[in-house]
């Protein structure tokens, strides 16, 4: 190497170690933070579990006599459901003005509206208007059906019923759904739930009808619930008893609608054939799903204890089977 | 600037002359010199990176595969017994498989063949201020508690001293043996002496300490035990004999017990079958056996204190022989037909009381 | 001593220890055997699998942070990596000299020259850099998983990956024979073909072009060579003497032009232009060149771009097929400590380490049936090897360099401790009635239940006497105690005396054939027919059969069953990867 280094290579030099130093260190700094000497831990959840908050405008566990349970005879849904809704209080007791309600139906499968395996349109119709009467900013209708959600949404009637009274219709997409863990659940642990509807909803109404069930026994309020659940759901069906009563843990609603104007007495959940149907001409409203449910129960001609999740419900404090206890308001409308 | 390289017609000097006429500095081999030293270094990090073993070797082929209650049923390789204080090992642990166990104990090996034999550890120890007071521990791995008391049961010395150590042990002047879980243990000392059962007793407890039990305790092994009558039983005779019992090959697992009789002592023995047809198949089987062999049946007024007793005579004395249930029961060898008798009823109404239908 | 003396034992050095870690790769604590020799140093010494998993994992796993030494040296002196370390550069470097012993000076001058297509190996480098590029973007952005598949490409054409994969499940298989060395059974290996494929070809271009793969195709070199931009130390032409022969290169390794503007990015540091000028005009130190250098390798913009869109779309595009949800491939067994799907092919490298080490050979590399993106990672195949996938082992987690497979203890792996979780379960074993001799051939046979390791077992048999059928049936002529004369079809003799077969006549339990001839037929003594048969009895034989029955609370898919059993082809139970342990989506149990 010749003997003195002349200035311009100095500073090329200098250059050069200030880059090449500004490198290394970067690296360095970069490998450092990132270093990590553990390895990955055994549990793969991505994300951490939400729990859902309550919707429930009182608590079913504490006794109380007004505001519990109405039952209205009739044929026509839109009376039937006004009168049970003014027997409880009215619309205004559960919607506010200004919030926003979200209308969990039965859209599970791609059934026309008159084999009543799914919630009836012009229910949904009603239920729509009224909560926009009463001022709520925004309703949605919503479910995570079994069959091709759009089809099911379109051949049972409730989505167009419920777009053209102005609500919005929610269909599940893959975004739609995040890992929820019910406390007290053991099944219900990090599993996909369609929690999207949920979002920023204050009220939450769920509209069933009341459905003969091969493998639980009935198919009623709180069994509704079944289609907030998303992922390979049917992997519950092994102990379909408490997953329905966890279901009943996890979702707490303002309101349940059990429509029993035509009972599915047969063949459910799917049914498929009118002579499965009874007309029963009863729609039963509540905010304690336990007693609604105990009162679907006796459509179906089914004693309580063919349905064990009902009792798992009433020993966990969500209600009670007690009808007589809760003098529910019986109404006769023809 | 200079013209670029001519690739097409390079100069050919080069294949005239040699490689290079650059001469290799000083400085240069220093380098390369320090470089080699580097590549020295890391030969010799990595040399002693060898010996800590991943964790894959260690659970492969741990070091110690004997004392840890592994999840495997492997025998251990060497009697890894913590040393009580003051003792030292004075051999290398041995150890003997059902192949090679006769060569350690000769003709006593037929006994814990019969019974299940598993593995035989030996070793001798010795205090470390008295060279002759030296002992050899055997560890007999018999695979069940059960098998363990066969082998300990009908070992047992006469009038002995019960040891306070584990559930069946005992000692006499130079020795322990006890059992521990399937374990079989002998401490036999070399000479006799003061110090000798305390150094001993303290070997053992240590020993026990370290052992792990598996699951079984003994009291599942000796469970059968509980059906002897407990009037006239002596004490600590209870014994097991795993097969053969008595010549009879479909005999095994059969507990015996000594019983006071009026002249001499009288052996009442009681098997557990599978089930009732069983145990009397056997019955019947046993008694065609000792027929078989010279044996005559006794039947008359004396022979039926209890319906379905068999008495055989045989060699001037008298097998009795019955079933309750899935119990094969009976006594061996009598003198006194009439007390044997009464002992096999005494037992009859033993297991009655216990719930075993005829 | 010439520093080419010190660079080519340094060379032979690194290639020699690496042939010696592949080598010790087997489990056992002797000298030549895994001990705690750091098998993984080279996997280790790559920037380039380390830089992918910090892309794709945010972490720099334990000794990957060998990475950036490498990268700490490439900063300051270039790609000595290149040139002195890597042992497949190595290879390639003695082939490339093997390649022109017979050749003369201008020859070799012109397969040195520099060739634009050497911006190939920073195409693939791009390519493979794309397809994290989204993951990566992801996790800054906090974007959604969305469709895009997430997954390292790298180890495909890393140079150590390829190399470890190469040498440890092709090369010294074949050269082990039946296993006398390096492992205690013959070693085989899925996809050989196109693992070997790769490997020979690469050696043999070097007949071609010397360190055709270092120059045309390794993307480790192209991230070195990007990266080796401000070296301080670095081959350069001192004016004054030189003669533009171009001697220089003649042995030029990296094609980098050191007669004419260094290509910094090219150079590997061989410093074979050093020892081949005459003049000494060439020299490796801290001026810079007399007639500059071009420091930035040949690519431009848009070629980056291009090639990085290219990364991107090839993982848009598989992450349609859905193997990720629910077209998830159902016989996918991964090694037990693998992570979920995703999370896995984040971080593996396909070096093939686990394979190697496996003590039972049943860890294959995958083909195609993981997928495009899976190739070469690991795949439990049972019917390869010497045994299922032994339960208490933990090798594989502990040799994966980038923990894919994470390191479990032996009481995680069995579920020592682990109450809730239970043992590590790798699949479910799920009995094929149709095929299972028991179940569809009226054989006896429960090798499959015999052999299951967990206790409990995960296997029960059912007990079903089934009819033999008879030509003409057999009715009793005579009878006595336990032997019976029969009329009807002959009986071959024995036939029905293995322990396995029973008569029964009408009214009482089947009894146990002990011996049988051609037309008399002896049960056990103990216990015979009671009453007797009588004669015109009809009597029929029976076949005892224990039939499976998989407890999958207890299955842990270890694999065994299906190795053991006797219907070689396509086995009568056949573990699938329902009920890993790894994915709880993937199982079918409630608790």
């Amino acid at each position: 190497m010749s003997p003195a280094v002349s200035n311009p290579d100095r500073r090329a030099f200098l250059a050069r170690l200030a880059k090449a130093g500004l490198l290394a260190t970067a690296t360095g700094i970069a490998g450092f933070k990132l270093y990590d000497g553990t390895g990955p831990s055994p549990s793969s959840a991505d994300q951490t579990a939400l729990t859902l908050p309550e919707y429930a405008i009182d608590d079913p566990s504490k006794p109380q006599r007004r505001n519990r349970l109405a039952v209205v005879h009739g044929n026509d849904r839109k009376q039937t459901v006004n009168q049970g809704l003014k027997a409880l209080g009215g619309i205004e007791a559960f919607v506010k003005k200004g919030e926003r309600v979200l209308i969990k139906v039965n859209a599970a499968f791609a059934s026309p509206p008159a084999l009543s395996a799914t919630t009836h349109p012009d229910l949904v119709t009603e239920l729509v208007r009224l909560c926009l009467k009463a001022g709520a900013a925004e309703v949605r209708v919503a479910d995570n059906p079994i069959n091709d959600p759009a089809t099911c949404f379109e051949l049972t009637g409730i989505g167009p019923a419920a777009r053209s009274a102005g609500a919005r219709v929610m269909l599940p997409r893959t975004a739609s759904f995040q890992p929820v863990s019910v406390s007290g659940g053991r099944l219900i642990k990090n599993w996909p739930v369609f929690v999207k509807p949920l979002t920023g909803v204050d009220k939450v109404i769920g509209v069933a009808p009341v459905k003969d069930h091969h493998r639980s026994g009935a198919s009623l309020s709180m069994k509704n619930w079944y289609g907030l659940l998303g992922g390979r759901r049917n992997i519950f069906h092994q102990e379909i008893h408490n997953i329905i009563y966890e279901l009943a843990l996890m979702i707490r609603p303002s309101l349940v609608i059990l429509d029993g104007t035509t009972t599915m007495m047969t063949n459910g959940p799917t049914g498929g054939s009118l002579a499965d149907l009874k007309q029963t001409d009863t729609m039963i409203l509540g905010t304690d799903p336990v007693a609604v449910d105990t009162y679907g129960a006796g459509l179906l001609e089914k004693p309580i204890e063919t349905l064990p999740h009902i009792a798992k419900a009433e020993a966990a404090g969500l209600g009670t089977t007690d009808l007589d206890a809760i003098e529910p308001i019986i109404s006769n409308l023809g | 600037m200079f013209p670029a390289p001519d690739y097409d017609n390079p100069t050919s000097r080069e294949n005239a002359v040699s490689a290079t006429n650059r001469q290799t500095t000083k400085k240069e081999t220093i380098l390369s010199l320090l470089f080699l030293a580097f590549l020295g270094a890391i030969f010799l990090v990595i040399l002693s990176v060898q010996s800590r073993f991943n964790p894959a070797v260690e659970n492969f082929a741990p070091k110690n595969i004997g004392t840890e209650a592994s999840n495997t049923n492997e025998p251990a390789d060497n009697l890894s017994i913590p040393l009580s204080a003051g003792i030292k090992t004075m051999s290398s642990p041995e150890s003997f498989t059902p192949d090679t166990l006769s060569n350690k104990i000769n003709g006593k090996a037929e006994l814990y063949l019969s019974a299940g034999f598993v593995q035989l550890q030996a070793q001798r120890f010795r205090p470390i201020d008295d060279p002759e007071a030296w002992f050899e521990v055997f560890v007999y791995d018999m695979g069940t508690p059960s098998n363990a008391f066969a082998v300990y049961s009908t070992q047992r010395r006469k009038d002995v001293e019960k040891l306070p150590l584990t559930q069946h042990a005992y000692r006499t002047a130079n020795a322990l043996f006890f059992i521990t879980g399937r374990h079989y243990v002998e401490m036999i000392a070399a000479t006799r002496g003061e110090v000798v059962p305390p150094m001993l007793i303290a070997f053992a407890k240590k020993y026990l300490g370290h052992v792990q039990e598996d699951g079984q305790t003994e009291a599942d092994a000796s469970d059968p035990k509980s059906v002897f009558p407990t009037e006239g039983l002596i004490a600590d005779s209870i014994a097991l004999i795993a097969k053969d019992a008595f010549g009879f090959s479909r005999l095994d697992q059969v507990y015996t017990a000594q019983y006071h009789g009026p002249d001499t002592e009288m052996n009442l023995f009681v098997s557990l079958r599978p089930s009732s047809k069983e145990a009397r198949t056997l019955a019947e089987a046993y008694r065609d056996f000792l027929i078989q062999f010279g044996g005559t049946e006794v039947t008359g007024p004396e022979s039926s204190p209890l319906a379905g007793l068999f008495i055989i005579r045989i060699m001037d004395a008298h097998e009795l022989i019955f079933s309750r249930g899935p119990y094969l029961a009976g006594v061996h060898m009598a003198d006194d037909i009439a007390a044997a008798g009464k002992l096999a009823v005494k037992m009859d109404r033993k297991l009655a009381e216990m719930g075993i239908a005829k | 001593m010439r520093i080419i003396t010190a660079r080519r034992i340094s060379q032979i050095f690194f290639t020699l220890l690496f042939f010696w870690f592949c080598m010790v790769s087997s489990l056992g604590r002797q000298w030549w055997q895994l001990r705690g020799w750091p098998v993984n140093f080279f996997l280790e010494l790559s920037p380039l699998a380390g830089l992918g998993m910090a892309l794709t994992t945010g972490t720099i796993y334990k000794g990957m942070a060998w990475g950036l030494v490498t990268l700490g040296v490439t900063f300051f002196l270039g790609r000595v990596f290149c040139g002195w370390v890597c042992p497949f550069g190595a290879i390639h470097h003695l082939l490339g000299y093997i390649s022109r012993i017979k050749q003369a000076a201008p020859e070799k001058v012109r397969r040195n020259r520099y060739h634009p297509a050497q911006k190939v190996k920073y195409w693939i480098l791009m390519v493979l850099l794309g397809t994290i590029v989204y993951d990566l973007a992801r996790r800054l952005l906090g974007l959604p998983p969305g469709r895009m598949l997430s997954s390292l490409q790298i180890g495909l054409l890393d140079p150590m990956s390829l190399l470890y994969r190469s040498i440890n499940l092709i090369v010294l298989p074949l050269v082990d024979g039946g296993g006398r060395w390096f492992s205690t059974a013959p070693r085989w290996y899925d996809a050989g073909f196109s693992i070997g494929l790769i490997f020979i070809s690469a050696l043999l271009l070097n007949f071609k072009v010397p360190r055709f793969f270092c120059r045309y195709v390794c993307p480790l070199g192209a991230l070195l060579g990007i990266l080796s931009r401000w070296p301080l130390f670095r081959i350069y032409k001192s004016d004054a003497a030189c003669k533009t022969c171009p001697s220089c290169e003649r042995h030029c390794e990296g094609a980098c032009q050191p007669s004419d503007q260094l290509r910094l990015s090219e150079c590997v540091v061989c410093l074979n232009c050093r020892e081949d000028c005459r003049e000494g005009s060439i020299r490796y130190g801290l001026k810079a060149p007399a007639t500059g250098d071009i420091p930035a390798p040949d690519i431009h913009r848009r070629e980056v771009i291009l090639s990085m869109v290219s990364g991107v779309a090839g993982m848009a595009a598989l992450g349609i097929e859905g193997r990720q949800g629910f077209n998830w491939p159902a016989h996918l067994v991964r090694p037990p400590g693998a992570l979920n799907e995703p999370n896995f092919l984040a971080r593996c490298i396909r070096c093939g380490q686990c394979m190697r080490i496996c003590p039972t050979n049943v860890i294959q590399p995958a083909v195609l049936e993981a997928g495009w993106e899976a190739i070469w990672t690991p795949v439990l195949n049972f019917r390869v090897g010497t045994s299922g996938c032994q339960h208490t082992c933990i090798a594989c987690g502990h040799v994966c360099p980038t923990a894919a497979i994470r390191p479990l203890t032996r009481d995680e792996r069995m579920g020592n401790g682990f109450k809730e979780q239970g043992p590590i379960r790798i699949g479910t074993a799920f009995v094929d009635r149709g095929r299972c001799l028991p179940w569809a051939m009226d054989k006896p046979c429960i090798v499959c239940q015999e052999n299951c390791p967990v206790s409990p077992k995960a296997i029960f048999t059912r007990e079903v006497f089934n009819p033999v059928r008879m030509g003409r049936p057999l009715t009793v002529v005579s009878a006595e105690k336990d032997q019976m004369k029969l009329s009807g079809t002959v009986l071959t003799p024995g036939r029905y005396a293995t322990g396995d077969f029973y008569c029964r006549i009408s009214g009482q339990a089947p009894r146990q054939i002990v011996r049988q001839n051609e037309q008399t037929i002896s049960v056990l003594a103990i216990y015979p027919f009671e009453p007797p048969p009588r004669a015109g009895d009809h009597v029929q034989i029976l076949i005892r059969l224990q039939q499976p029955i998989v407890i999958p609370d207890r299955c842990i898919g270890c694999g065994i069953c299906e190795h053991e059993c006797p219907i070689s082809g396509k086995r009568a139970i056949r573990v699938t990867a329902e009920n890993e342990s790894r994915n709880a989506r993937h199982g079918f149990l409630l608790s």
